[in-house]
């Protein structure tokens, strides 16, 4: 099945993903601290954003990476390669502040400036729509 | 043949500038006109490390609300089985 041409959307496939985990995270959490759950709640967060863009982006494959090297997951996903543009520097004084967003988003340690800047779009506009799923989860929650 | 290559690029560059301007939301785009790369760039992680503290944020609240509605959930479980069946 070919997630381009799927009727279902990004934000659908995240808010499933991710009330599944809570659902999960509520019945196996009744007697665990506070701290413990929340960490659990964050990493489904990551987690449902990273798998509502199908493995399209280099910093969701980072992402789950991450989540599946305890599982002993070895298998890579088809990765589309995209067309190696010539690699662009910005300019002088921006390398810091290049650095310092690759650090920010998972996966982007080698890529020059375009790849980068593609990624950080993708990350960015994943990570509103998880936060606004959260808002949404909340508001509904804190109504029952 | 360096000054067209300088051009491609700098075409390349004012690209991808207005592109990190356009991740940015309305509020954090400051000042009329294009703004140094370094700043948007700037921005842009401080942007994002505020996305991540939302997330943590959120996390707590849901985390609080779900404990509430864990013993709401017991005291139903205690009332039901009080209720002659």
């Amino acid at each position: 099945m070919d997630l381009e041409h799927s009727s279902i959307s990004k934000p659908m496939i995240m808010a499933f993903h991710f009330l599944g985990a809570l659902s999960h995270i509520q019945k196996t959490t009744t007697h665990s601290t506070f701290v413990c759950r929340c960490h659990r709640i964050r990493c489904a967060a990551y987690t449902s954003m990273a798998l509502s863009t199908g493995g399209h982006s280099a910093w969701s494959r980072a992402l789950l990476r991450g989540k599946l090297r305890r599982g002993g997951l070895r298998k890579r996903a088809v990765i589309l390669q995209r067309p190696r543009k010539r690699a662009v520097r910005l300019e002088e004084g921006c390398q810091d502040g290049a650095d310092v967003l690759r650090r920010l988003v998972p996966g982007s340690a080698g890529m020059d400036s375009a790849e980068l800047l593609d990624e950080t779009a993708d990350y960015i506009r994943c990570l509103e729509e998880q936060v606004s799923l959260m808002r949404s989860i909340v508001n509904v929650v804190s109504s029952l | 043949m360096s000054s067209r290559r300088n051009r491609v690029s700098e075409e390349e560059i004012n690209e991808l500038i207005s592109k990190l301007q356009s991740l940015l939301p309305e509020t954090r785009r400051r000042g009329a006109g294009r703004a140094s790369a370094a700043k948007l760039l700037k921005e842009t992680c401080s942007y994002i490390r505020s996305l991540n503290r939302e997330v943590d944020d959120l996390s707590d609240r849901l985390s609080a609300l779900m404990a509430t509605l864990d013993s709401n959930s017991a005291e139903a479980e205690i009332i039901r089985s009080l209720l002659p069946s």
